[in-house]
């Protein structure tokens, strides 16, 4: 039962790397385009992969917690740092999101998400204030905390230091 | 070491499927029929996750070889039939995801070039549609990962 939960969440995080796929290269390519319709096809590429991303991110964390009962790992330090780091960069990279990418969706005339709900699309603004949001996109920040992030809970949880 | 190279391992793995996630997205948007502006920033996608998967890949075969010698599991058969069964996926979603895309680029760049009528007719034609399809590619990715982890993690042959 136990090795079944550890083969599901890892299926889950394998998933999870496949549905951000898309995301991640969405995040490093906005910055260079000038083109607004180039933007939009990046930021739909990214919004399209909402549902997997979902799913897999449910089965992931789902599996995690369970199995954390079946091997009785609840009782050491690793588990409760790598959901602290995992909690932590979920909630960062949300805000990111909607920070700066919903903003830019909102900016180009696309469906965009504000006030914790989703929004039509409004006419899209002028070039310049769609310059304006993307310069405030930082993906080398993203990046720097994904990648850690991922590392840091990938090497807490394969060698169980504390 | 042994422990670091299974690391290694695992961190490449994640590292080919967020590459290869860049390219099925494309493949999914390339349903949607997209103009020649936005076919663009797929190319660029496309460019980036190529740059990319390759090194993670040599890197997850390498690691992989290597665990299985310090582990001494080259007479074991789960090694061998998920070797077999990793190269078998990769050339069929080689082949057949190379088909795909060529399409739909060209359909996308030039909208004067079109699948012929005859080509989406009749049984060929369903069985083209049946192959030629992101859900297809994404459903032998995901069950070939499935069997091949399963082979890992259990080891039962």
């Amino acid at each position: 039962m136990h090795k079944w939960l550890v083969f599901l969440h890892v299926f889950g995080v394998m998933g999870f790397m496949l549905a951000h796929g898309g995301t991640t290269a969405m995040t490093f390519l906005l910055r260079r385009q000038r083109d607004p319709d180039r933007m939009r096809a990046l930021l739909d590429l990214s919004g399209n992969s909402w549902p997997a991303f979902a799913i897999s991110f449910l089965l992931l964390f789902v599996s995690g917690i369970v199995a954390g009962f079946s091997g009785r790992w609840w009782g050491e330090g690793w588990i409760w740092t790598s959901l602290v780091i995992l909690l932590g960069m979920s909630v960062y990279m949300g805000w990111a999101s909607r920070a700066r990418y919903h903003r830019l969706r909102k900016v180009l005339g696309l469906p965009y998400f504000e006030g914790n709900k989703d929004q039509p699309a409004l006419p899209a603004a002028s070039l310049e204030e769609i310059y304006a949001v993307q310069a405030t996109i930082n993906p080398g920040l993203l990046a720097v905390i994904g990648t850690g992030g991922t590392f840091v809970i990938l090497w807490l949880m394969m060698f169980r230091p504390f | 070491m042994y422990e670091w190279l299974r690391f290694l391992h695992v961190l490449s793995a994640m590292a080919y499927f967020l590459f290869h996630g860049a390219v099925a997205s494309v493949t999914f948007a390339l349903r949607r029929e997209p103009g020649p502006k936005r076919i663009d920033a797929l190319s660029a996608v496309m460019v980036l996750a190529y740059k990319g998967a390759p090194i993670a890949g040599v890197m997850l075969v390498l690691t992989g070889i290597l665990l299985g010698f310090l582990g001494r599991w080259w007479g074991d058969r789960w090694l061998w039939t998920s070797l077999g069964l990793l190269l078998m996926i990769g050339v069929l979603m080689n082949r057949l995801g190379k088909a795909y895309m060529t399409e739909g680029f060209a359909r996308a760049t030039n909208p004067a070039v079109q699948i012929q009528p005859q080509a989406r007719a009749g049984i060929s034609g369903g069985v083209r549609a049946f192959f030629l399809n992101p859900m297809f590619f994404a459903a032998t990715g995901m069950i070939g990962l499935a069997i091949i982890l399963w082979l890992m993690m259990f080891k039962p042959l």
